[in-house]
């Protein structure tokens, strides 16, 4: 028994039964998939349908005749398969699209560990999804769990691929039917292989098949090996340039927008003003990621010969910039080390008003800065805006050394210096250092820092600070100067230059001699006679002890 | 090499020449031609027509009316265009071309 149904084909009016029913309503659906990227497919289906209409109306034997499925059969005969119409232009189309953009992003239900994420990722990225996990989990090892967090978030964004059309989207291969009943095959054939399998094993037991076995392993093995280190290199270039990518680009960001090392404000000082230092910045910036993004490339490309390439023209222009951001940055330092070429000094003299028995007290003076003045540090030298004075003020180790001199009275040498283009340029641009020092009774204050204009530019400036004692005098070197002496200091103790601060000297002949050492293993004279001969004062330490002679 | 997918091929490529030419002749309905390229051996599945008549017809090259039938569902008459007859009249001396370039080839 056999129900019968009512159709409508092409405002004709047939009885089929239920079979050849279901299997003219399968075919129709058939042919709308397959004529679905097809111009005018709604048109040709309506004619399909007409044509089926006909060849019914020629089988219809008698007007109660019931269609059969035996009809229907013969009328699919006359039409043909879908595949076997004309609809290559509908396939191209699709395949086309597949391949440039329609490759969608989807968990991969079938190679799945957790949630199929990286081995979705890895059919998008055309990588095969076992090394796209070792370099998730080296990754997240390093990451300290941050990727996990990324992985969950995936997990959640990312569509498992459900349907067959789904999978084949994921793998990139364009949605027809061929594919479809392909795949579905395959995943058959798989359940399959996998049942046939299981008596292969059963069977093949003896030695000799297990021994051919191994043999093949091992010759597959070898084979592998080239392709291991290459996936290996891969891995590790991409995990160098994914690593290097980013922390460059947060530390150029980083620098530019947060912290006190800015980039363009160091180039500031370099000849130059805040436009063509942040060209040079992202010239510099350029001039790393570029390597960095070729290598991240190359370890694709490794990884996978499938692996998305990059464009030739994308390349060369790349290429390109980063010759040009090269061309920039030595023409840029060949200006710098040109204009800075010549150095030059000025020397300044002040003679220190003293009385011959005082003491010179030399000690540190500093400017205090607050935290929110802009500082940045180049080169062990700190820089710090001072608004008020619309100056720099240099921070830098300064130079200090003490010496005997001829002259009858102290005096403190100035010594700056600069480089410039020329020696006029150099001198100008050491004229233009600011020292400020000054003696109060008779305790000599040193500044450690010193000023330049904003209008002054980095020109190697340095300043070295000379105490001339003449012979017979006593300084005494505040501990606050310790960390400034930086030229070595005769004395007779042999210390260290920084080793003589917080004692008593007094200048002998060329060398200084200490007054409150501990070490006594040499003598200390002090002869002092006025003009007129009336006094005369003579002292005298040995390991004798103290010998005192007044007049 | 599949024979039948090559012969398939060869077909296809010359399948809107044959349905134009018929046209031109005189105005046929869908049966008709599909009855003239069956006899001529043109043809394996009639599906195949369908999807190339709606292409000539979206390009101009063809149009059609409807007409009633005795027999059966209103059926559409196909003619040709003048643009469809240029069109054939090109195709008709690169054919000429393609054929006597084949035939001297294989003669060979």
């Amino acid at each position: 028994m056999n129900k019968t149904v009512n159709i409508n084909l092409a405002s004709t009016f047939f009885h089929i039964d239920e079979n050849a029913y279901s299997v003219l309503k399968n075919y129709l659906s058939k042919l709308k998939i397959a004529f679905k990227n097809t111009p005018g497919s709604e048109e040709i289906l309506q004619d399909i349908e007409t044509r089926i209409a006909e060849l019914f109306q020629e089988a219809k034997k008698h007007p109660d005749y019931v269609i059969n499925e035996e009809d229907v059969q013969k009328v699919i005969t006359i039409l043909g398969q879908p595949e076997d119409m004309d609809t290559e232009e509908a396939f191209e189309s699709v395949e086309k699209e597949s391949t440039a953009s329609s490759k969608k992003l989807f968990r991969d239900p079938e190679d799945k560990y957790i949630g199929g994420v990286l081995s979705g990722l890895g059919y998008y990225f055309a990588i095969d999804s076992t090394w796209l996990r070792i370099l998730w989990f080296i990754a997240t090892l390093f990451s300290g769990g941050a990727l996990i967090l990324l992985y969950v978030l995936l997990w959640a964004l990312i569509p498992l691929a459900k349907t067959t059309a789904d999978k084949l989207k994921m793998k990139g291969e364009p949605v027809n039917i061929a594919n479809i009943e392909k795949k579905i095959k395959e995943e058959f054939d798989d359940v399959s292989s996998r049942l046939k399998d299981i008596d292969y094993k059963k069977a093949s037991d003896s030695v000799k098949k297990k021994s051919k076995k191994f043999f093949n392993f091992v010759e597959e093995l070898i084979l592998l090996i080239p392709k291991i280190i290459f996936r290996v290199l891969g891995v590790i270039f991409l995990f160098i340039a994914i690593i290097g990518f980013v922390s460059v680009v947060l530390g150029w960001t980083s620098a530019l927008f947060f912290s006190s090392l800015h980039w363009p404000f160091a180039f500031y000082l370099f000849n130059l003003n805040w436009t063509p230092s942040l060209f040079l910045s992202i010239a510099f910036l350029f001039f790393i990621l570029i390597p960095f993004l070729f290598l991240f490339f190359l370890g694709l490309r490794l990884l996978s010969s499938k692996a998305s390439k990059l464009g030739s023209t994308v390349r060369n222009s790349l290429a390109v910039l980063w010759l040009i951001t090269l061309v920039v940055l030595v023409g840029f330092g060949a200006h710098e080390i040109r204009s800075n070429s010549v150095k030059a000094t000025k020397e300044v003299s002040h003679d220190l008003v003293l009385r011959k028995t005082d003491t010179l007290r030399i000690m540190q003076k500093s400017e205090v800065f607050n935290q929110h003045q802009e500082k940045w540090v180049f080169k062990n030298t700190n820089v710090i805006k001072d608004p008020n004075s619309n100056s720099w003020w240099i921070d830098k180790k300064l130079k200090l050394r003490i010496e005997s001199t001829e002259s009858p009275m102290p005096t403190l040498l100035i010594k700056k210096s600069a480089h410039g283009y020329d020696p006029q340029e150099a001198q100008k641009h050491a004229d233009e250092i600011r020292y400020q020092w000054n003696q109060e009774e008779n305790t000599l204050l040193l500044n450690t820092q010193w000023k330049l204009a904003y209008s002054e530019k980095f020109h190697n400036q340095d300043v070295e600070l000379v105490v001339q004692l003449p012979e017979g005098n006593t300084i005494y070197i505040d501990p606050s100067l310790k960390g400034y002496l930086a030229y070595p200091t005769a004395n007779d103790q042999g210390y260290r230059s920084s080793k003589t601060a917080g004692h008593y000297w007094i200048m002998g002949n060329r060398e200084l001699e200490c007054l409150d050492c501990e070490s006594t293993s040499k003598s200390i004279e002090l002869h002092y006679q006025q003009e007129d001969q009336q006094k005369e004062f003579h002292l005298k330490v040995d390991e004798n002890g103290v010998q005192i002679n007044r007049k | 090499m599949n024979l039948e997918n090559t012969t398939a091929q060869m077909r296809k490529g010359i399948l809107e020449f044959c349905i134009l030419s018929l046209i031109a002749g005189r105005d046929l309905y869908s049966s008709d031609i599909l009855e003239a390229l069956k006899k001529g051996k043109m043809l394996v599945v009639e599906g195949t027509v369908y999807p190339l008549l709606t292409r000539l017809k979206n390009a101009d090259l063809l149009q059609y009316r409807w007409e009633e039938s005795t027999s059966g569902p209103p059926r559409k008459y196909y003619s040709i265009t003048s643009k469809g007859e240029t069109f054939l009249a090109e195709l008709k001396s690169a054919w000429d071309e393609l054929n006597k370039a084949v035939t001297s080839i294989t003669k060979k």
